[in-house]
């Protein structure tokens, strides 16, 4: 397992980013056109903000950089396991572009750094919980879920009947 | 350097680790060495029993509040009890530094509009 993340980060390395899946338009990169027209309530950095991006998707990733291109080696740690499970559907905002959202994501959860990684609306942790979530197949469990299949378990039956 | 000590001083006294690794990371982030700003704990505490990773890493975060509202930019985390770190001693690899916050978007206003 641990071969497999190694790699993947290598397979990151500022080559590959180029090729990212920009087609797929999965990725908001900025949060402020969306949340700044709301008016009222507090910015994009508010609770009542932050709960509505947490909530808007069954996964939901607060990082530096976009799924396409991460900008910080620990959300990129991030989107190379939700890749390899396949997770390709998923919101992700980029708090280096917007300051409020990235010391509100921070309150919101009571949680220091970023990236921060939420299921369901409920914060799991950062890079270092999300990779052991990864190691020790919980992960899979979390996706299971929310009616997300990992692409983990595809590649195992292929072993499997290969093996056969 | 102090911050090392500081970090060490206070997981000590909050979590009685068995085992206690701080390493200071700055230098692979692209900041000068020593900057002290990247760390990486690994904490090996029985404290730790019971607790969900997501609870052990509160319970890290609790201890270096201070740090982590000031110069500590970023923090790896391994929490293990001993009993998890003797039949696996093992840190896992570091992702390598893209750039992070030097990438931030700084609004210039350029013009009239």
């Amino acid at each position: 397992m641990n071969g497999l993340v190694r790699a993947a980060w290598r397979l990151a390395g500022p080559g590959a980013i180029g090729r990212g899946r920009a087609g797929r338009a999965l990725s908001q990169a900025g949060t402020g056109t969306g949340g700044g027209a709301e008016g009222g309530g507090g910015g994009s950095g508010s609770r009542e903000a932050v709960e509505r991006l947490v909530r808007a998707h069954p996964v939901v990733v607060f990082m530096k950089g976009s799924p396409a291109q991460p900008l910080c080696g620990f959300s990129n740690a991030v989107v190379q396991i939700l890749r390899l499970h396949g997770v390709e559907d998923y919101r992700a905002h980029d708090v280096l572009q917007d300051p409020d959202l990235r010391q509100g994501i921070k309150n919101y959860s009571n949680w220091p750094t970023i990236p921060q990684v939420y299921l369901n609306g409920e914060f799991v942790g950062g890079c270092d919980i999300l990779l052991q979530m990864h190691q020790n197949g919980d992960l899979v469990e979390e996706l299971k879920k929310l009616g997300i299949r990992s692409a983990l378990l595809d590649a195992e039956k292929e072993k499997d009947q290969e093996n056969k | 350097g102090p911050l090392a000590r500081t970090i060490r001083a206070k997981l000590d006294a909050a979590l009685q680790p068995t085992h206690l690794q701080v390493l200071d990371e700055s230098s692979r982030h692209g900041v000068p060495p020593g900057a002290e700003t990247h760390f990486a704990v690994v904490v090996v505490s029985g404290r730790f029993v019971g607790l969900s990773p997501l609870q052990r890493h509160r319970l890290v975060h609790a201890a270096l509040s201070t740090e982590l509202a000031g110069p500590l930019h970023a923090l790896a985390i391994v929490a293990k009890t001993p009993q998890q770190w003797e039949s696996d001693p093992q840190v896992p690899p570091r992702p390598p530094c893209l750039g992070g916050s030097k990438h931030e978007q700084r609004k210039e206003t350029v013009g009239a509009d």
